[in-house]
């Protein structure tokens, strides 16, 4: 890394991640802390790598546990199956490209914020829903601000807003909200269907 | 020269059936004209047919492989067999109260093409674009949604397979489209029950199957491409609830995906004749395939609770085993003496050189007892009793439980329904299934108990004499009240009779006593619930008199 990009680090270029080979990352780091805690040294240890990688100063260990500090075991497991996607090539190149690019502090804090603000994609869910996976994964990605290949930044945003299951749920419920009324309809059909089809009784 | 469209299929056919198997037992596809969809299976054939002229109009020929896979995806795995396509069509019918609406194409095309999608979802694509007209969507909004669902499934812009209806339907549906994602988020892992699936899929699509506009809901979408009609046997089978179908069912309430009347509808005590009630044809003007499936339904039934007809005393010639000789290709193979094979030749070499121990006569024309029963039925089908077609009727299946018993027994049967007249199979039957069908039928009247036939058919049998049994409940001893010369026609039929049984619903135990006295057995039912001990009792009428 040169003095200039090290003193003047937004000004590296950031490395397109093509979202296959990340989603797949992310799926196969998801089935290890299906069932598994996370070791929270090992975590730190990896992003850790990663900065020394880039050629950036790691984060401090004070700092990244003020920032992990309200993590339950759930995010844990995420951010640990965040930091284990680094394992993959593509993803990793991203990765190191935003740490030159943004510094360590960015990107590692990037990770943490990830694995906090989705408290739904837990790993059982992660584990069933290549959706689930695909929505991580881009969430990782749109907050440490590496570009996803073959997409706009608008067009990754809207992506991610579509898959956003906190909102997904909300509005799958609203949606139930609004079929009661053709449900109602149905009810009746099958109402007057139990009365055409259903069964006569003789003295029996 | 690009290839022919034979050329194509035979080059795909490979890699279509590699996506499900390494091995499958199916014939080359075939290319015919004018059939209902672009590519369908026969599940009874197995036989995938690809219409030259609907993929030459919809530029679909580039998708030949995805078809093929997907044509093989309903044989090996969805629904798989007719048996299964019975059990779903008989559960959505207790689920959707309209003639005209099934999901059950849908949710078994989706489950292939979830499959596939990794491969093909640029032809599946492509298919639903060409052959869908979504323009009276508002009519079968359901359809809309499904192909939401995929946009959703595969990350498809909005509008990628909805088209230019995209703005109005999710205006109308406002949330549709994450009802959608959750939809195929979910689906695919609720296997391996595919009943699980399918009502969790369907509980979903409900809420799109109303009409936008005031009219009776009707669906949109390509033709059917699973062809083929489940057997009488298959939809018998369908008739009661699978432990799966149950497990599904349970699933479904406990996760809140239908309601408690649902359930009540689909697995609860009524849910046998419902389930009669939703066979094709019910309710119609040609209700002889109910009857045919229902024929099929009792033979099963009557499986259950088969038992051996007691011995009719028949000679026949004596005979007793020879000495063990080769068996040679050509000699019957029911005449291997096994245990003498492998005592003296070992299980190697009496494999492949069995010995062979034919029976002969001690002397010419010596005979001894064997088995030939005879059994004549009167089965009481007037109107106290309910009809065989829409529901399980004791009388019925006892009925048949003695018919198959007798024809299992190497004997025979004949039989005659009667209410205020009398219908009749008189010539001795030998077919389990004609039999069964014949056994099917209903009158629904008064009761007339016809003893004038009973008198004439002990004249007529001579020695020996079959066993009989009439089937019916207390209006039979009306019956015999009403001519003095009855009680003595049944005497004589009692006497004479090899048995004379009668099977009586909740019967008066004075009346009990009088026909015993007589000479009949007599056999008394409580309810419907006694049935399987009913059997039991009538088998014990047979072998032994009181």
């Amino acid at each position: 890394m040169s003095i200039f990009d090290r003193f003047f680090p937004g000004k590296a270029a950031r490395v397109e991640v093509p979202l296959a080979p990340a989603t797949a990352a992310m799926a196969r780091a998801a089935t290890l802390y299906e069932t598994r805690d996370a070791d929270g040294a090992l975590v730190r240890a990896r992003l850790a790598d990663a900065c020394r990688d880039a050629s950036v100063e790691p984060i401090e260990p004070a700092r990244f546990d003020a920032s992990a500090r309200d993590l339950d075991a759930e995010a844990w497991r995420r951010l640990a199956a965040l930091t284990v996607t680094l394992d993959a090539a593509e993803l990793r190149a991203g990765v190191l490209g935003a740490l030159q690019a943004s510094g360590a502090v960015v990107v590692v804090t990037g990770f943490v914020e990830t694995a906090k603000h989705k408290p739904r994609l837990e790993m059982g869910v992660l584990c069933k829903s290549s959706l689930r996976v695909e929505e991580l994964t881009r969430a990782l990605l749109a907050r440490i601000d590496v570009p996803i290949a073959g997409e706009s930044r608008e067009q990754s945003r809207v992506a991610l807003e579509r898959l956003d299951y906190e909102r997904v749920l909300t509005l799958a419920e609203q949606a139930r909200e609004a079929a009661r009324a053709r449900m109602e309809n149905l009810k009746k059909a099958q109402e007057e269907d139990d009365k055409a089809r259903g069964p006569r009784r003789g003295k029996w | 020269m690009s290839p022919t469209l034979e050329e194509r299929i035979a080059e795909a056919w490979p890699r279509a059936q590699a996506h499900w198997a390494t091995w499958l037992s199916m014939g080359a596809p075939v290319v015919g004209e004018g059939l209902p969809s672009v590519a369908q299976i026969h599940l009874g054939t197995r036989e995938v047919s690809l219409d030259r002229k609907l993929l030459a109009a919809h530029d679909l020929d580039d998708c030949v492989e995805a078809l093929l896979a997907h044509e093989v995806g309903h044989h090996v795995r969805y629904p798989g067999t007719l048996a299964v396509q019975a059990r779903l069509r008989l559960l959505e019918r207790s689920l959707i109260p309209y003639d005209n609406v099934s999901l059950l194409n849908m949710f078994t095309d989706l489950m292939i093409n979830e499959h596939l999608g990794g491969t093909y979802r640029a032809q599946f694509a492509k298919a639903y674009r060409a052959l869908v007209d979504l323009d009276r969507w508002r009519e079968g909004p359901a359809f809309n949604f499904y192909l939401a669902v995929y946009e959703e499934l595969w990350q498809m812009e909005p509008g990628a397979l909805l088209g230019s209806h995209e703005s109005a339907f999710s205006e109308a549906f406002p949330g549709m489209r994450a009802d959608a994602q959750l939809l195929a988020q979910d689906l695919f892992n609720l296997g391996p029950n595919l009943f699980t699936q399918y009502l969790f899929f369907a509980s979903v699509m409900c809420r799109y199957l109303a009409p936008v506009a005031d009219a009776k809901p009707m669906m949109l979408g390509p033709g059917a491409c699973a062809a083929g009609e489940p057997s009488p046997e298959d939809w018998a089978d369908a008739i009661t609830l699978s432990p799966q179908e149950r497990d599904a069912i349970a699933r479904a309430l406990r996760e809140g995906w239908i309601e408690a009347a649902d359930g009540e509808r689909l697995a609860g005590r009524d849910a046998r004749e419902r389930r009669i009630a939703g066979l094709p044809g019910t309710n119609s003007s040609d209700a002889r395939a109910v009857t045919e499936v229902m024929a099929a339904y009792y033979r099963q039934q009557a499986e259950k609770h088969l038992f051996r007809v007691p011995t009719r005393r028949v000679m026949a010639e004596a005979v007793v085993p020879t000495a063990v000789d080769d068996w040679e290709h050509g000699d019957p193979v029911r005449a291997i003496d096994w245990v003498a094979t492998l005592l003296q030749r070992g299980d190697a070499y009496g494999a492949s050189q069995p010995l062979k121990r034919d029976p002969v006569a001690d002397y010419e024309g010596l005979e001894l007892p064997t088995q030939r029963p005879r059994i004549e039925i009167y089965l009481d089908v007037s109107g106290s009793m309910p009809n065989p077609v829409t529901t399980l009727n004791a009388m019925t299946l006892a009925a048949q439980i003695l018919a198959m018993g007798a024809l299992r027994a190497e004997g025979s049967v004949r039989a005659l329904m009667y209410s205020v007249g009398i219908t009749e199979y008189w010539s001795w039957c030998r077919s389990e299934i004609e039999m069964s069908r014949f056994l099917m039928h209903y009158i629904g009247g008064g009761t007339e108990f016809p003893f004038a036939r009973l008198a004439a058919s002990v004249e007529e049998c001579g020695d020996p004499q079959p066993h009989r049994v009439i089937i019916t409940d207390r209006d039979f001893d009306a019956n015999v009240d009403s001519e003095a010369h009855h009680l003595t026609t049944l005497a004589d039929a009692a006497t004479r009779s090899a048995q004379l049984v009668l099977l009586l619903h909740q019967p008066a135990e004075t009346r009990v006593a009088k026909y015993r006295a007589l000479g009949a057995a007599v056999v008394p039912v409580g309810d419907l619930a006694d049935f399987p001990p009913m059997a039991a009792a009538l088998s014990r009428a047979l072998f032994a008199k009181g």
